[in-house]
């Protein structure tokens, strides 16, 4: 009991160096190894998480700024429908003002037309009635004399285009 | 009263096992502490080879989180003692403690506690100073290591020379002492009363005081690597 012996206590500081080796390689080492092994994989997996949310988020601010520049892009293409119908719808108004006068203009130049043909056709009558009077009165004063008539007739004409015009 | 003494005492000696010749007659006798220590080694070795089979990473099995709890308090409670710089001393402080409970406790299987010779308990001891002081070199190099006795005034250097002895002394006598005095006190109730009351006190004295003592001698000596290493 309290006798010390050397040897028994080179032997028990051996069988304390085996036991710490063996207990290292077989029980401490493998245990704590696997725990460690997990909380890597643990980590690595949060990380993963971490790394994926990122991703997620990077997309969704993307397809927000698309988003944004689609409603850009929307707001444009009717300004610019806007604008292009406006133009077209002025330039049908200036044509139709154009074709418009146009039609006037002609409509007027017709009715031109239409006094001159009357004035012509009332001309063609005034010399038939002359004619006619003419006729009566050679009969009357059995004086055929062409010269004469001609004078009335140009008397006549001449009278009748200064009340025509 | 004689006979009770002379068994007493008997069960008190650390026996003989056998002897290894060495030639021209002399001989080593190994102690039964010895024997038993190598019994403790194969039971541990062997319980160890059986349960760190088949370890998973994913979905670990009850045997294993039970084992992983247990080895998992042991590291957390060393690296709090020991710190980030003491982690390569935490496998040296688990086998220690787990050796030491074992040995204190052995006793209620029928065998001698190792821990009840001081040649055993003088290893441990011996050890763990040895262990101390190195890692103190390791750390501050050998020049630092000589001017650590002179802090923090040169006037205590003699104290803390003496400390490297007074240290194991004490580590070893109080395991020592401990386990004795159990031992002692478990085998007179044993002989007045064999009956139930043994077992009773020996939750106390096998398990309770055989388990503080192994926490105590790690404890101990993870403070003085601490403090060696700080």
């Amino acid at each position: 009991m309290l006798k010390i012996d050397f040897w028994n206590i080179v032997f028990t500081v051996i069988n304390l160096l085996v036991l710490y080796l063996a207990m290292k390689k077989f029980l401490i080492g493998p245990i704590t190894g696997i725990m460690e092994k997990r909380k890597e994989l643990i980590e690595s997996q949060l990380a993963h998480a971490a790394e994926t949310e990122q991703a997620a988020l990077q997309l969704k601010s993307d397809y927000e700024k698309d988003l944004g520049n689609a409603k850009e892009e929307s707001v444009r293409i009717v300004d610019k429908a806007r604008s292009d119908a406006k133009a077209e719808y002025d330039r049908i108004v200036k044509d139709a003002d154009a074709k418009a006068s146009d039609i006037i203009a002609k409509a007027n130049k017709t009715v031109e037309m239409q006094k001159q043909k009357t004035l012509q056709e009332m001309e063609n009558e005034i010399t038939g009635l002359a004619l006619a009077a003419a006729a009566k009165i050679m009969n009357d004063k059995q004086d055929n004399d062409t010269a004469l008539y001609n004078k009335f007739l140009a008397k006549a004409g001449d009278a009748n285009d200064t009340a025509g015009n | 009263m004689e006979a009770f003494v002379e068994e007493l005492l008997e069960e008190l000696e650390c026996e003989v096992m056998f002897e290894i010749p060495i030639g021209n007659g002399v001989s080593i006798p190994v102690l039964e502490s010895v024997v038993v220590t190598w019994i403790i080694m194969a039971v541990l070795i062997i319980l160890s080879k059986i349960l760190v089979r088949n370890l998973t990473i994913e979905n670990p099995g009850k045997k294993q989180l039970a084992l992983e709890a247990g080895i998992g308090f042991l590291y957390d409670f060393f690296h709090g003692l020991l710190g980030e710089h003491g982690k390569r001393y935490i496998p040296y402080m688990m086998t220690v403690i787990i050796y030491v409970g074992v040995a204190n406790i052995i006793g209620l299987f029928g065998f001698k506690p190792p821990t009840k010779d001081m040649n055993v308990t003088i290893a441990l001891a011996l050890m763990s100073i040895i262990l101390v002081e190195l890692a103190g070199i390791q750390k501050k190099g050998v020049k630092g290591w000589v001017k650590s006795f002179a802090e923090p005034v040169a006037m205590v250097a003699p104290i803390n020379v003496l400390e490297v002895f007074i240290r194991p002394l004490s580590l070893c006598m109080r395991l020592f002492g401990n386990v004795l005095g159990a031992f002692v006190v478990m085998e007179l109730i044993k002989l007045c009363i064999p009956v139930f009351v043994p077992a009773v006190f020996s939750c106390y004295f096998d398990i309770f005081d055989g388990l503080i003592q192994a926490y105590v001698f790690v404890f101990l000596t993870s403070l003085f690597i601490k403090e060696a290493i700080e």
